[in-house]
């Protein structure tokens, strides 16, 4: 159970109207647009991967923080795209078609990782876990919480990870460590991966300590407000209508 | 009253981490767990706690035996880890403080909120990455006793803590000592609490070494690892640490 001094780049919640929506509306809607980006039209896709940039936007990442995010998904995308266009050349596809498939893909995972950054920017861990485990009991029952508990424990565990590897980096630039790039990188993978090991036992260890291993530490209080509801709803119906746009 | 008889502990499929271990613990005291590192404190705290069950013998807290009613112990004993950043899981002061907690009951929240206030953890809404190692600390303290915890267990609290968060984190063992709750506390380190604590457990390599009170266990206290307060003379009480 060793003291960890790296200061941690911990989930800042969002400010505002956008940070109280409820858990349960913000994920029913992210299930629902995520169906409607991979399998409606390129532009609702695109006007949906915009409206997600603004919430992240709004949710306290500003304008610029917002492109910086777009940005590294668009990178990202990019990729995808291009191993997606060879592949359609390569299987001999003409180059209209397989740029047109290709920038698809790409428009589409933009969409889509923009969405989970906003749900991400939206609720805490905790709130995502309780919305998990409220849409999950129809069909998990009293084991919902597993999921709620697994996936609040992901996004917490992130900048945990993170630091994990940002530590190794760090010290082998300390420690000068003159070796090839190669093996400095396996070097940080496998300090990184060892503490990690030992901070997911600990990590067990508190949770257990805090007695949210049980289906009561998971329950969400109530319905969600009619007016989050509302809100879902126009957005909902506004997504079903753009995803008809070819 | 807390009572370990003949306990030990090994991970499934490895060798004797613990024990055999026996030792009482009065209700309402305050009893420091000392040792080096390694020498099973951690492991000790966890079997308190009823996050392991002993391999063999019986630990009882306040009538309730682990193994056997381990879901009684792990309900009695409240555990803070030493690295905060582990037990704390909501993104701010007031998610993190009602975790678990029943929604449909207002009542236990404004409780909780309450005790956050008391423990000066200032606005709930405030993300916890702007809490001061300290201030973390006071938080998961706060977590634990909200659900009032016969036995509270703290596990290094004193652990990186500046002078000030140092006088806060005493003045916290003495209100709840004051009010009658039995802690045990961890750490290779007496100089902090010395003066606080009724009785002390010595362990070494997995065995209680030294028990007892604070003159007679400190008389002898270097041989086992662990250096007595700095201040401390044979035979007279420990010097008040503030």
């Amino acid at each position: 159970m060793g003291v960890t001094r790296v200061a941690l780049a911990r989930h800042a919640p969002a400010r505002g109207a956008l940070g109280a929506v409820d858990g349960r509306v913000v994920l029913a809607l992210s299930l629902l647009l995520g169906v409607l980006v991979w399998r409606g039209g390129v532009a609702g896709a695109a006007a949906d991967a915009v409206l997600c940039g603004a919430i992240v936007a709004s949710a306290g990442a500003g304008p610029g923080g917002a492109l910086k995010v777009t940005a590294r998904h668009a990178a990202l995308a990019l990729v995808w795209g291009a191993v997606k266009l060879g592949t359609a050349l390569a299987a001999g596809a003409t180059a209209r078609a397989a740029l047109e498939g290709a920038g698809a893909l790409a428009v589409r995972l933009v969409a889509l990782l923009l969405m989970g950054s906003a749900v991400t920017a939206l609720l805490t861990p905790r709130a995502l876990g309780l919305a998990a485990a409220s849409l999950a009991r129809p069909v998990l029952g009293r084991r919902a919480w597993v999921v709620a508990l697994a996936l609040s424990l992901m996004i917490h565990s992130v900048p945990r990870a993170l630091a994990s590897f940002e530590d190794a980096r760090a010290a082998l630039r300390l420690r000068r460590v003159r070796v090839s790039r190669l093996r400095a990188a396996l070097l940080v993978v496998q300090a990184g991966l060892r503490r990690l090991a030992v901070g997911t036992w600990d990590q067990s260890l508190a949770i257990a300590a805090r007695r949210l291993d049980r289906p009561e530490a998971w329950v969400a209080g109530g319905p969600p407000r009619a007016r989050d509801v509302a809100v879902g709803a126009v957005i909902a119906t506004v997504a079903i209508a753009l995803a008809g746009v070819r | 009253m807390i009572r370990a008889s003949e306990v030990t502990f090994a991970y499934p499929g490895g060798p004797s981490v613990l024990g055999p271990v026996s030792f009482e613990i009065a209700p309402g005291s305050l009893c420091g767990l000392v040792g080096a590192n390694g020498s099973g404190k951690s492991t000790l705290l966890a079997l308190l706690a009823g996050l392991f069950v002993p391999s063999t013998g019986t630990l009882t807290v306040n009538g309730r035996p682990s193994p056997g009613d381990v879901q009684g112990v792990r309900a009695a004993v409240a555990l803070v880890l030493q690295d905060p950043d582990q037990q704390i899981v909501g993104a701010t002061v007031g998610e993190d403080l009602l975790l678990g907690l029943t929604p449909r009951d207002p009542a236990q929240a404004e409780r909780a909120l309450a005790l956050a206030a008391r423990f000066g953890l200032g606005d709930p809404t405030a993300p916890v990455q702007t809490l001061s190692l300290g201030g973390r600390r006071k938080l998961c303290i706060a977590t634990a006793l909200r659900d009032a915890p016969e036995v509270l267990v703290l596990d290094e609290p004193f652990a990186g803590l500046d002078y000030p968060a140092g006088r806060e984190m005493r003045a916290l063992l003495a209100s709840n000592r004051a009010a009658g709750r039995t802690q045990v506390i961890a750490s290779h380190d007496v100089e902090p609490f010395a003066d606080l604590a009724d009785a002390w457990l010595v362990l070494e390599a997995g065995r209680v070494v030294l028990r007892g009170a604070t003159d007679a266990v400190f008389r002898e206290l270097r041989a086992h690892g662990v250096r007595p307060p700095t201040a401390w003379r044979p035979g007279e009480p420990v010097p008040a640490w503030e």
